[in-house]
């Protein structure tokens, strides 16, 4: 008989715990705060469920490293999304979730500063700012079809967890991996009909882009993995801007090409990651 | 047993005897001494999947100062980079230099301070000291035995000693896959060769 005693963990922390708690959220909250503000805060609250039964010693109160940080980061990313989102719209509203991005990405390379110095891990924390603003702020323009599927935002977070398991960061892995199961959760809530909401997009890329950076500053995840999953967050534009050009004849296959293109980069880093391992002879 | 066995295998243990308070090393004369890392190594050892097997892995750079004096004036300063771990395996590596374990970007060393030092005669004893890894500081203990002492290729004076102990990594921070993957219980081995300045 197979040994389970490393799989029964993994699907309890992983799986049914964020299910479970963003699913509960989700449905507790839809009334009280809404539709969008409820998925936000049921992704977020699918994620921390996972993390405290994932990490030991969580929670934290005199953070060291960035994964100690990351719940914290979690409660200022929902916090602060649904926040932003009340700037009026346009550059306002991008730098707002740019400063959001920015001082996030800033906690997690902070523990940092010491190996890398204060240039690159600012310009890391920049960086990684802005580019999770770009795409937050490009995928809640109206140019999607639909608005954002939180399956699309899934399949990225599942790809960037497997790609991170696999790349040796297991932690963040296993949490990214949690974050698209508390998206799932929020899609079978809404049976599959209701959008993510801008609240809930920006939630996930900004916990996401932190799981990420940890990954690639504290771990050697490869930049190009990184670039590839930040493609694929906004890689269904060009079906995007069709539809939203009048063509509802051909919604359907905008939506189905939209998932498609999101798939194609993620497939890549997968492929990459798997490739990576077997190379190194995996252990 | 014949008559003439008994004392041949007494003669035989006699001079076994003899040859063993012989490996006694000589006394390392006092002075300061820095660790030579070319002959020097950090070694640990954990049990696999639980306790399946012995892993063993090592830290390549290692660097330190030994002060050889009375033993309450001795001390010892040990700095490994644990950017340096090298379990014969890169893909392993990467992992081990990860916030999953060392977290080598964040915490590049790690440093052993003696704090007291006990040797007997026959180079054999403890040494008490505070190791520091991923930022948690603890007391710990090893047994420390005096291996040699002697001159090097150019006359130098050198000095030998091997330092064991276990550790529970968890105790520093180091929690992922505990116990099921790796043991908590690490056993760490540190061989010092060091050139008197």
């Amino acid at each position: 008989m197979p040994d389970t005693s490393f799989l029964i963990p993994l699907l309890l922390q992983g799986v049914l715990a964020p299910f479970a708690a963003a699913a509960i959220a989700a449905l507790a909250l839809r009334r009280a705060v809404g539709g969008p503000a409820a998925t936000a805060l049921a992704v977020a609250a699918g994620f921390l469920t996972s993390y405290a039964a994932t990490v030991q010693g969580a929670w934290s109160l005199s953070p060291q490293s960035a994964m100690d940080w990351q719940p914290w980061v979690v409660l200022a990313a929902v916090g602060g999304a649904l926040l932003v989102d009340r700037a009026p719209a346009g550059v306002r509203l991008f730098l707002a979730r740019a400063v959001l991005g920015v001082l996030l990405s800033f906690v997690v390379v902070w523990p940092a500063i010491g190996s890398l110095g204060a240039v690159k891990a600012s310009t890391a924390a920049v960086v990684a700012g802005i580019v999770i603003a770009a795409a937050w702020s490009v995928r809640t323009r109206g140019l999607f079809a639909g608005d954002t599927h939180p399956l699309q935002l899934a399949i990225i977070a599942g790809g960037a967890g497997l790609a991170m398991m696999l790349d040796s960061s297991q932690t963040p892995g296993r949490l990214a991996g949690a974050l698209a199961v508390a998206l799932a959760a929020c899609a079978v809530i809404g049976r599959f009909r209701t959008p993510a909401g801008s609240a809930a997009v920006g939630t996930t890329l900004l916990v996401l882009g932190s799981l990420l950076l940890q990954a690639q500053v504290y771990a050697g995840f490869p930049l190009v993995y990184v670039a590839l999953l930040a493609a694929a967050t906004v890689a269904d534009i060009a079906p995007a801007l069709l539809a939203s050009r009048g063509r509802s004849a051909i919604t359907w296959r905008a939506k189905a090409a939209s998932i498609a293109l999101t798939l194609v980069p993620v497939a890549v880093v997968v492929g990459l990651a798997v490739k990576g391992m077997q190379d190194s002879g995996g252990y | 047993m014949n008559a003439f066995a008994f004392p041949i295998a007494a003669a035989a243990l006699s001079l076994a005897g003899a040859a063993f308070a012989n490996t006694a090393p000589a006394p390392a004369p006092a002075g300061t001494y820095k660790i030579d890392a070319v002959h020097s190594g950090a070694f640990f050892e954990v049990g696999h999947l639980g306790g399946v097997s012995r892993f063993m892995g090592r830290f390549r750079d290692m660097s330190g100062e030994l002060v050889v004096d009375a033993p309450e004036k001795t001390r010892v300063k040990v700095e490994v980079k644990t950017d340096s771990v090298d379990s014969n395996h890169d893909g392993l590596d990467k992992h081990l230099k990860s916030p999953d374990f060392f977290s080598a970007v964040q915490y590049p060393t790690m440093t052993f301070t003696s704090t007291g030092l006990t040797l007997n005669p026959a180079g054999e004893g403890t040494l008490a000291g505070n190791l520091t890894l991923r930022g948690v500081t603890k007391p710990v203990t090893f047994k420390l035995r005096h291996v040699g002492t002697g001159k090097g290729m150019k006359g130098e004076q050198r000095v030998g000693y091997v330092a064991t102990g276990t550790i529970k990594r968890t105790d520093f921070g180091v929690n992922f896959g505990a116990p099921n993957a790796a043991t908590d219980d690490v056993d760490l081995r540190i061989n010092i060769e060091a050139v008197k300045q």
